[in-house]
């Protein structure tokens, strides 16, 4: 039993350290956001209207709609927010203020700059482009 | 309180109905959206789908390893955690939701189900000195995964922290390091529960270098495989370099479970060695899956895609609800004539569907890993429905062939007032009560 017990505490320290690892070590890309404050409320309103239920980043979310990741690049911010306040083909539209809108673009645009997804070839790495 | 341990194993039941019901109302709201998404909001839809899932993955496995070690767990503990996922289901209903994926319920009813499983962590930890004179194995891996269940559950609120949560790469980072450890913990209890019923002692293990491997791979799929969860995302690069050679090693378990896959399983019942068979060929489904998605050049086309919910489908289902199922039936004598009506048929159909539905899963995923390299997600969408319109039929399957087995248990549980072993003191008065 003895050894059963260094076992499990050894694990719970490696579980802990590798969490602290996760949180210190720099990341690939430019995962920082640079105004978090103003950020963060878009994030905040991305969050309330629970869009990753429906919507991924990176590749992470639902898979009802299409990923977001680089939205912004791709189609643009007036899409966007004509997207978000009128809903598209099976999505509804939210009613979204004008602060909170501009909030949730700036949000994803800054995490457009962040790295690229979904891989645009059959070539891309499969660790990610940054 | 008389009956709390009762009452954990109804609520863990309920959830896997519920969780059914709402899969199949999901499955309907994906493969046909425009029909149904005007009447019915997919954002609680969803959330409460996941909720119950977990519930009954969660609530089911505190039960169950309690039901095997021979203890009942804390009266304390049993009320928290139903009322953890009660205020869960009226918060999410009521669209108090954090709005992340999984636990996506608020942070206060996450201090409630956070003290019921450290209530259930020591509870279980008392009875591991038992566990270990049967099954060394067991023992490690129940005591591992029971203590990494509260832990991983408070580090799903770790995005409150400002300096995590406004990072885009550390918010991500932490929701998925703690998830993959939750269903890693959950994982350790149900096989190390199994190890017990199938009555395996230490003499029949194979011994000496194959065994230390299993082990090295059991810790390694535990502790570093998370990070094959976001290659494509703006991580650290050595964890996802340690995750991809942990993954690896899967190739040793998978090694394991395939030349054990014609072995007798010795169980305490017929009916949940026929559970723990099923689980053990969904078992190689995961690992086999899991270890493909893990290989980066094979990444690129899975990721983000329902290959991987295929995959989590096989494991949740297939793998955790048949353990879970095998455990709770167990305790339960059942007549051969109503083995094979209320048990074998349900339960054969069931994983027939199950596996139909993982196949049009994956078929959708790879289809859509293809085209996103060449075509605009309109382009491809309406063809990527098509493929997954037959879901809500797996689903219907699934939920009529569990009726059965969900009321036999139902059935048994609420019939008696507690199951053999002693009680997890909390107070003498809460003893006196179970007589």
């Amino acid at each position: 039993m003895l050894k059963n017990s260094f076992i499990i505490i050894s694990l719970a320290a490696v579980y802990t350290l590798m969490l602290f690892i996760l949180l210190f070590i720099p990341q690939s890309g430019n995962a920082d956001l640079r105004d978090s404050e103003k950020l963060s409320k878009g994030l905040n309103i991305w969050r309330s209207h629970n869009c990753s239920v429906c919507h991924s980043l990176y590749g992470l979310g639902g898979h009802m709609g299409p990923d977001l990741t680089n939205v912004v690049s791709r189609r643009g911010k007036e899409y966007v927010r004509h997207i978000v306040l009128n809903g598209g083909e099976i999505m509804p539209g939210f009613d979204i203020k004008r602060d909170g809108m501009d909030r949730l673009v700036s949000y994803l645009e800054e995490l457009d700059s962040s790295g690229k997804y979904p891989p645009e070839s059959r070539e891309a790495s499969g660790f990610g482009a940054f | 309180m008389k009956g709390a341990s009762i009452s954990l194993a109804l609520l863990a039941l309920s959830c896997f109905f519920l969780s059914l019901v709402l899969g199949l109302v999901s499955a309907i709201a994906i493969a046909w959206p425009e029909t149904f998404i005007p009447h019915l909001s997919f954002a609680t839809l969803r959330p409460l789908h996941t909720l119950f899932a977990f519930g009954w993955v969660i609530c089911g496995t505190v039960f169950a390893v309690h039901l095997i070690l021979g203890k009942r767990p804390g009266n304390l503990t049993v009320f928290l955690l139903c009322s953890g996922f009660l205020l869960a289901a009226i918060s999410l209903l009521s669209g108090n939701g954090t709005g992340r994926e999984y636990i996506s319920w608020p942070l206060s009813v996450n201090v409630v189900l956070f003290a019921g499983l450290s209530g259930a962590a020591v509870s279980v930890s008392k009875k591991l000195s038992s566990a270990c004179d049967r099954n060394r194995d067991a023992a490690w891996m129940i005591g591992t995964g029971i203590l990494l269940l509260p832990l991983s559950l408070a580090e799903t609120s770790l995005y409150l922290i400002p300096s995590i949560g406004n990072n885009i790469g550390k918010d991500i980072a932490v929701q998925w390091h703690s998830v993959d450890t939750m269903i890693g913990a959950w994982n350790l209890v149900l096989f190390g529960s199994a190890l017990l019923i199938r009555g395996d002692s230490d003499e029949n293990n194979t011994g000496g270098w194959w065994r230390t491997s299993l082990f090295i791979v059991a810790v390694s799929g535990l502790l570093f495989t998370f990070g094959h969860h976001y290659y494509p995302s703006p991580q650290p690069m050595i964890m996802k370099k340690i995750a991809f050679y942990s993954s690896l090693l899967a190739a040793i378990a998978f090694l394991d479970h395939w030349m054990k896959r014609k072995e007798k399983i010795n169980s305490a019942n017929i009916t949940s060695g026929l559970f723990l068979k099923f689980a053990s060929y969904w078992t190689l489904f995961s690992i086999a899956t899991g270890f493909l998605m893990a290989i980066p050049a094979i990444n690129v086309y899975t990721h983000g895609t329902y290959f991987v919910v295929a995959h989590s489908m096989g494991s949740m289902i297939g793998v955790n609800s048949m353990i879970i199922l095998a455990l709770f039936f167990s305790g339960i004598p059942l007549k051969d004539k109503d083995f094979t009506c209320k048990v074998f048929i349900p339960a054969t159909v069931f994983n027939g569907a199950l596996l139909f539905m993982v196949l049009l899963l994956m078929g959708a995923g790879i289809a859509k890993g293809f085209w996103r390299l060449s075509l605009d997600y309109t382009e491809y969408i309406a063809n990527h429905r098509m493929i997954i319109s037959p879901l809500p039929l797996a689903g219907l399957i699934m939920l009529i062939s569990t009726l059965p087995v969900i009321r036999e248990g139902l059935k048994f549980y609420s019939s008696i007032a507690e199951p053999e072993g002693e009680v997890e003191s909390e107070g003498d008065e809460e003893i006196s009560e179970y007589g």
